[in-house]
């Protein structure tokens, strides 16, 4: 009986540019939410109807909402939890803020700012999308290798397996 | 230290959860009381009112130009319930004849005429606020609603005036507006005319008992 091939590790480029991908995404996640979270939760509710995108009806709760979640999963992608969880869950939200930004622009809503990160940086729609495509890449690189080094899933994975097994670095 | 991934996974995610609540609260950072003030010359309506709408505003930005219209309905429609007092924030970075414009607006209120000057330069907004003669409408205007001119003139260059044009950006960025115009009605926040005309109504008829 042939034994199954031992796993071959990837590649270690693959690994840093996944750690990479996970720090740059986290930390622009984590800033964006945390300006947005800490401010009024009406100046970003004031940004969302600029979009005429969603109902009247969802706006207060979006406005509240929707920092803390850039927050929590842009500090956990910054950690390494959940770093393909919260890579997927991020990449979504970038291309939703595309398709956003793609239909404003399309019917012609004048949008001076995007309101990506609140008053702390103004990007213009152009730019916005230009960063988000960068950041979806990224997230592409964090998703495939980014639970490696210096990550809290490696050390969650390293649970029972007795000392010497590996920790976070 | 938990053992299990499972006890590893939920402290850390608690963990990371909890570092991030703590930094929202240090960004907020503590709230200190505000009893918003402004210059007798920059309020309208009766001291006794119920409802007290605070306007942080800039005399170049379109959105307070379409504002104003929905305040001046408020304030027909609600009376004497209404008191308004206008707050100065120019955005100087991206309107550059707003400070200009802010001081000539206190340089009419020292002349008990800073509400036509108000009117004025947000009816004339799309005259005035682009191109650079911007100083050149400000004094025209000044003239048109009957300032005196010497007045008018050694007021402009009077350093108190934009010492309290620039106390009211500081408060505004105190009380976090990242925008205007924003409104306070009895302290609670509105962002824009569109959250005046909806949300703010509703606000204004709540403390009026309506």
């Amino acid at each position: 009986m042939i034994p199954p091939p031992a796993p071959i590790p990837g590649p270690s480029y693959r690994i840093w540019a996944g750690v990479a991908g996970r720090w740059i995404v986290g930390s622009v996640f984590f800033f964006s939410g945390l300006s947005k979270a800490a401010a009024p939760a009406q100046e970003f509710a004031a940004v969302l109807e600029g979009y005429y995108l969603l109902p009247d009806g969802m706006i207060p709760f979006m406005s509240r909402a929707f920092p803390w979640a850039e927050l929590l999963l842009g500090a956990y992608l910054l950690a390494g939890l959940c770093t393909r969880a919260c890579s997927i869950a991020l990449g979504a939200m970038l291309l939703c803020f595309e398709g956003a930004l793609g239909i404003a622009l399309s019917k012609g809503v004048p949008l001076d700012n995007c309101g990506c990160f609140g008053q702390s940086l103004h990007l213009k729609p152009w730019q916005a999308m230009t960063l988000d495509a960068l950041l979806l890449a990224l997230c592409w690189l964090a998703y495939r290798g980014g639970n490696g080094a210096w990550s809290l899933d490696r050390w969650v994975e390293s649970a029972g397996r007795g000392p010497g097994a590996g920790g976070a670095r | 230290m938990p053992g299990s991934r499972e006890a590893r996974r939920l402290a850390a995610g608690v963990a990371v959860a909890v570092f991030c609540v703590l930094c929202v609260l240090a960004a907020r950072g503590a709230h200190r009381p505000w009893i918003p003030s402004a210059p007798a010359y920059r309020q309208r309506g009766l001291p006794d009112a119920k409802a007290v709408v605070v306007v942080f505003s800039d005399f170049q930005c379109p959105a307070c130009a379409t504002a104003v219209e929905t305040l001046k309905r408020l304030e027909s429609l609600y009376g004497d319930g209404l008191r308004v007092l206008y707050k100065h924030r120019p955005w100087e970075k991206f309107h550059p004849s707003a400070l200009s414009a802010a001081r000539a607006a206190e340089c009419a209120g020292r002349q008990g005429k800073f509400w036509e000057l108000h009117d004025h330069l947000y009816q004339n907004q799309s005259e005035w606020a682009h191109g650079d003669k911007a100083d050149e409408f400000l004094a025209r205007y000044a003239r048109s609603i009957g300032l005196e001119p010497e007045a008018y003139a050694r007021c402009l260059q009077d350093p108190a005036v934009t010492a309290a044009i620039r106390a009211d950006m500081r408060e505004a960025d105190e009380r976090w507006i990242n925008s205007t115009p924003t409104f306070f009605i009895n302290g609670r926040r509105f962002v824009g005319g569109r959250q005046l005309r909806i949300a703010g109504t509703a606000e204004i008829e709540r403390r009026l008992g309506r």
